[in-house]
């Protein structure tokens, strides 16, 4: 799960998936801000055929909180 | 960076990364290329905004964090469904006007925002030297919601003004807007009247320059505002407007999607466009916000013209 959450970060941010720190927050480096979020939650939704409530896309500015979020909602699925 | 020099811009910028340090990258980057003139204007606002702000710097710095998380949720939206999520005038009202706890902070946000976002720094810039600076000498102004009286403020001490009026159909409005001006230490008199732009003017009443500072985006019937403003100016009588297009925000009902529909919907309103100027949202490129349907600020010099 990691690893593919890393790999569609990496697209997003235009980086490499070895680049992506497992501590990698929003608004703490260059490559994600607020537009480029939305651009990770859409792209999560269809990597992972799911969607986020306004409230998951909030609380989704870690890449532990994303991954967390995930589990859940693949486990609910 | 530059703003961790002494100055009421590393004031007000080392206090927000205290409080919440995840602006860090956002201030970093916002201004790391910020030249001269406009290092100059940063730190004249971020003077006018501590000034403001009293003895409540921290409370100005949750209300900038609060605006941005409520910007967050409304850009969800925009972003999933293309659309501004509310659509009237009563909406606004019970969502964000009518709370008074929600209104307080967003304000304080929204000054933050004056001299934190790039657009609304560069706006500032081009009302005064675009606007301000080329209206005839003794020339009567009249600013619709002067607001937290930024604008407003240089309207009414610049020497070539005759005459400064302000409307808001609020009283609230107006009476923060009378306190802010006392805090800037403006002193020449100035009319502040609470009224109701979509009434229009008074019969005898028209002005040589109106200003009408993001203003539209918050209207039902933008198009009526336009006409009501056009008959309070003299002919030939100049107009300033700032209206943003792709700017999802909790008080935002008028959606225009591109530049040049902003500048068709103010010719359609019976204006000619002496001057018009686009600023992105902060860290981006034009062509970036243009490309992915961000903020652009469209700052528009016009004059009425005659049918």
């Amino acid at each position: 799960m990691r690893d593919r959450v890393k790999a569609v970060m990496a697209a997003v941010f235009g980086l490499r998936p070895s680049e992506i720190p497992d501590d990698l927050a929003l608004g703490h480096s260059d490559c994600w801000d607020s537009v480029r979020h939305m651009s990770l939650v859409l792209a999560l939704e269809d990597a992972f055929r799911v969607t986020f409530s306004v409230e998951e896309i909030v609380e989704m500015t870690t890449l532990p909180r994303i991954l967390k979020t995930l589990d859940e909602k693949l486990a609910a699925a | 960076m530059r703003f961790a020099a002494n100055g009421a811009l590393g004031l007000l910028t080392s206090r927000l990364l205290e409080l919440s340090p995840r602006h860090q990258s956002f201030v970093s980057r916002r201004f790391a290329t910020c030249e001269e003139k406009e290092w100059r204007l940063c730190e004249e606002l971020a003077e006018q905004i501590v000034r403001l702000a009293d003895d409540e710097l921290d409370e100005l710095v949750r209300g900038y964090d609060f605006i941005c998380e409520i910007h967050r949720r409304e850009y969800i939206h925009f972003r999933r469904y293309g659309t501004y999520r509310l659509k009237t005038a009563a909406d606004a009202a019970r969502e964000v006007y009518n709370d008074t706890w929600y209104m307080e902070r967003y304000m304080r946000g929204l000054l933050m925002t004056e001299v934190l976002w790039s657009n609304h720094t560069a706006a500032i810039d081009f009302y005064q030297r675009q606007f301000l600076a080329r209206n005839p000498p003794g020339y009567e102004l009249l600013e619709i919601g002067p607001g937290h009286g930024l604008l407003f403020s240089r309207s009414a001490t610049d020497p070539r003004a005759g005459s400064v009026t302000g409307w808001d159909l609020s009283p609230v409005s107006v009476a923060h807007s009378r306190r802010a001006l006392q805090k800037l230490g403006v002193t020449r008199p100035y009319e502040l009247q609470v009224r109701d732009l979509l009434d229009g003017p008074g019969a005898d009443e028209r002005f040589d320059a109106v200003v009408l500072s993001e203003v539209l985006e918050h209207m039902e019937e933008p198009q009526r505002a336009l006409e009501r403003v056009r008959a309070s100016l003299l002919p030939g009588g100049r107009l300033y407007v700032n209206v943003p297009v792709n700017s999802p925000a909790p008080d935002h009902l008028f959606l225009l999607r591109s530049t040049d529909e902003a500048i068709r919907f103010v010719k359609s309103g019976g204006f000619g466009i002496e001057q018009a100027a686009f600023f992105p949202a902060t860290n981006y490129s034009l062509g970036e916000a243009r490309q992915q349907a961000l903020t652009i600020s469209v700052c528009m010099v016009a004059t009425r013209t005659e049918h």
